[in-house]
């Protein structure tokens, strides 16, 4: 990955330690970021993001350790999660391998979005998030109760997952705009 | 965790007493707040988040969760005093066409 390294988090999946892990990246995150409205909006969502990713590693991740590293480059701040765990793959998703750069299939659909999970190059996989009902009343009982997905894709300028199939890698990787 | 601060013949007004709400209280927050609507004949519930500093997704859901049991009651559960990163989250995901927000106790009851 080009970029300069800002700092390196290797986060133990323990539910209990993630609140002091998180707390490492919270002070890590604001001496980083100058202190001025754009970024402390942008603070907030980079924490979000980190949560949300470092919960998606309580729940998939086993028995392996989960690095989180933070790069810049120009105007963009790219997040990437690593793990030697399994495999991401929640209701088969990893079939989505088989298929051709270009493939889109739809993960989750609820009242207010669609996450899509479209195949590029490589093997690695971008995460998309539609608005759904857009003028339409919403009816509460048909909103999904996870929020995970949604918060990282709808913050996130991108959002994609890498598997290495040679060495077992798992690399989740947010990129966002400083401006 | 979630503490009254006052009660009328239609509303409930409650305190929520925590800085992170996150995934660790999120099942508590649920089975309280909804201890809560039972026992207080289901009033239309009303949360100052004031306090709060931080929610991820597991405290939303389980928001939501909530929102889904009291709507079922033909009641409500109304937010007020979040900070402006908070509410911009809600906008972000949507939730706030699914949860009535205000400033503060007297605009939601106004």
């Amino acid at each position: 990955m080009s970029g300069r390294i800002f700092s390196q988090f290797v986060l133990p999946n323990i539910r209990e330690s993630m609140i002091d892990s998180l707390q490492e990246i919270r002070v890590f995150i604001n001496e980083f970021l100058p202190k001025n409205t754009a970024n402390e909006e942008l603070g907030f969502k980079v924490e979000i993001v980190i949560t949300e990713l470092l919960t998606n590693a309580l729940k998939h991740v086993k028995d392996a350790e989960t690095y989180i590293r933070i790069y810049l480059d120009n105007n963009y701040l790219t997040i990437e999660k690593t793990d030697f765990g399994s495999q991401f793959n929640p209701n088969n998703f990893a079939d989505i391998f088989k298929q051709a750069p270009g493939y889109k299939k739809l993960l989750t659909y609820d009242e207010l979005h669609s996450i899509y999970a479209i195949v590029e190059m490589n093997d690695t996989v971008r995460f998309t998030c539609e608005q759904n009902n857009e003028k339409k009343k919403i009816d509460i009982n048909g909103i999904n109760e996870h929020f995970g997905m949604i918060i990282i894709s709808r913050a996130a300028e991108a959002f994609t997952y890498h598997y290495d199939t040679s060495s077992g890698l798992n690399r989740f990787t947010v990129r966002m705009s400083l401006t | 965790m979630i503490k009254i601060f006052k009660e009328d013949d239609a509303n409930l007004l409650l305190n929520l007493q925590i800085k992170d709400a996150n995934m660790g209280h999120a099942d508590h927050f649920k089975t309280t707040l909804i201890n809560l609507f039972d026992a207080h004949q289901k009033k239309r519930i009303i949360i100052n988040m004031e306090e709060v500093q931080y929610i991820d997704s597991s405290f939303l859901g389980a928001l939501v969760s909530a929102l889904k049991y009291v709507i079922s009651f033909k009641s409500d559960i109304i937010l007020v005093g979040m900070r402006k990163d908070i509410i911009n989250l809600f906008s972000l995901i949507r939730l706030d066409k699914v949860f009535k927000i205000y400033d503060n106790f007297d605009a939601a009851l106004a």
